[in-house]
């Protein structure tokens, strides 16, 4: 994967069999919150593996009606199902592992509010969310992708939140399955 | 790649080039009030293209009170496929704010267009590293929460590579 990502791919030759195994995928979920730490699970299909690359994360600052002011802290906690293992020491605010980006929410229109009608929720400002730290983590065919978001604040609870979560990161096709016709 | 370090052969480096050699594949869209809409691009018969990342911008527009105004809100989400067998390479539909640099991008549409803030977006092209094959379309299906029009623009950025005849 790693040797495919790091090609010179102007001036080397370039593997069609190899690049046409791994594709992207970038899954994203809004999730809602009031103050409780919420689950982002995403089963992996069978016969994939999927190598996560980074996070990228927006939230809100605060909603309509709301103290002006919460400061929330959102924290994210990766657990693996494999091994039952933590891949940190304690929960981590996001903003560091992702440029800080959008903390804030759109102030009342005078139009109806800019949201479809599958109750998408809330628009965020537009402000972009730049991925900085590689997580290049591995997950095996049918482990869950597991992550808690823990949203903090330091003055009283916010009325529902929303955080938008995208992992991006490659499907990997495990070729020793006989899913794939091998033996 | 540092240039400094690589000691380049021009023979076999051209030759390469009749091969494979650098190129972008457009789209570019509108999307109406409330609506989606399926922009797409022929890879076409020149050969496979395979990006390595992209990038986009997009408007923040909205009808307030009778004018067109940028508001700064994330209107748009986007979804990415693979036209050749239909394959999903976002799980759902992504705000682009989320994905696209630069990003939110001034537009002509607006009323207060000078007026309006710049975007004062950092520039990050996405990594995208994916093979399009031969004759296939790139479709970017995009939905519009907004009450007026909404506008696109996503530059796959790559390189082709000439399939075997």
């Amino acid at each position: 994967m790693d040797s495919v990502l790091n090609k010179n791919y102007a001036l080397d030759t370039l593997d069609i069999e190899t690049l046409s195994t791994q594709w992207p995928q970038l899954i994203y979920k809004r999730l809602q919150t009031i103050g409780a730490p919420v689950k982002f699970l995403e089963p992996l299909p069978f016969g994939y593996g999927f190598i996560l690359i980074d996070l990228r994360t927006q939230w809100a600052f605060k909603t309509l009606g709301d103290p002006p002011l919460l400061l929330p802290e959102l924290k994210v906690e990766f657990k693996k199902t494999v091994g039952s293992k933590m891949l940190q020491a304690l929960p981590y605010w996001v903003n560091h592992v992702s440029t800080p980006g959008n903390q804030d929410v759109a102030e009342a229109q005078a139009e109806p509010s800019p949201v479809d009608n599958d109750n998408f929720g809330v628009a965020f400002e537009a402000k972009s969310v730049k991925n900085q730290i590689r997580y290049n983590e591995y997950y095996q065919y049918r482990e869950v992708i597991d992550l808690q978001l823990l949203y903090d604040t330091n003055n009283a609870l916010p009325s529902t939140q929303y955080i938008d979560v995208v992992l991006v990161g490659y499907y990997v096709p495990d070729n020793e399955l006989g899913v794939w016709g091998n033996k | 790649m540092n240039p400094l370090q690589t000691s380049y052969k021009p023979d076999l480096i051209m030759k390469l080039q009749t091969r494979q050699y650098n190129d972008k594949i457009v789209l570019s869209g509108e999307i109406e009030a409330g609506q989606s809409n399926i922009i797409t691009a022929d890879v076409s018969n020149l050969g496979h293209f395979y990006t390595t990342y992209f990038t986009g911008d997009f408007s923040t527009l909205i009808l307030d009170q009778g004018a067109i105004v940028d508001d700064g809100v994330s209107h748009l989400r986007g979804q990415l496929r693979d036209g050749s067998n239909s394959k999903n390479l976002f799980s759902d539909y992504v705000p682009l704010n989320l994905i696209m640099s630069p990003g939110r991008a001034k537009n002509a549409n607006s009323t207060n267009v000078l007026t309006d803030v710049a975007s004062n977006n950092l520039f990050y092209p996405f990594p995208f590293f994916y093979m399009f094959t031969v004759n296939s379309k790139i479709i970017l299906e995009a939905k519009n929460d907004s009450n007026t029009k909404n506008y696109v623009n996503l530059i796959l950025h790559g390189v082709r590579v000439i399939k075997d005849l």
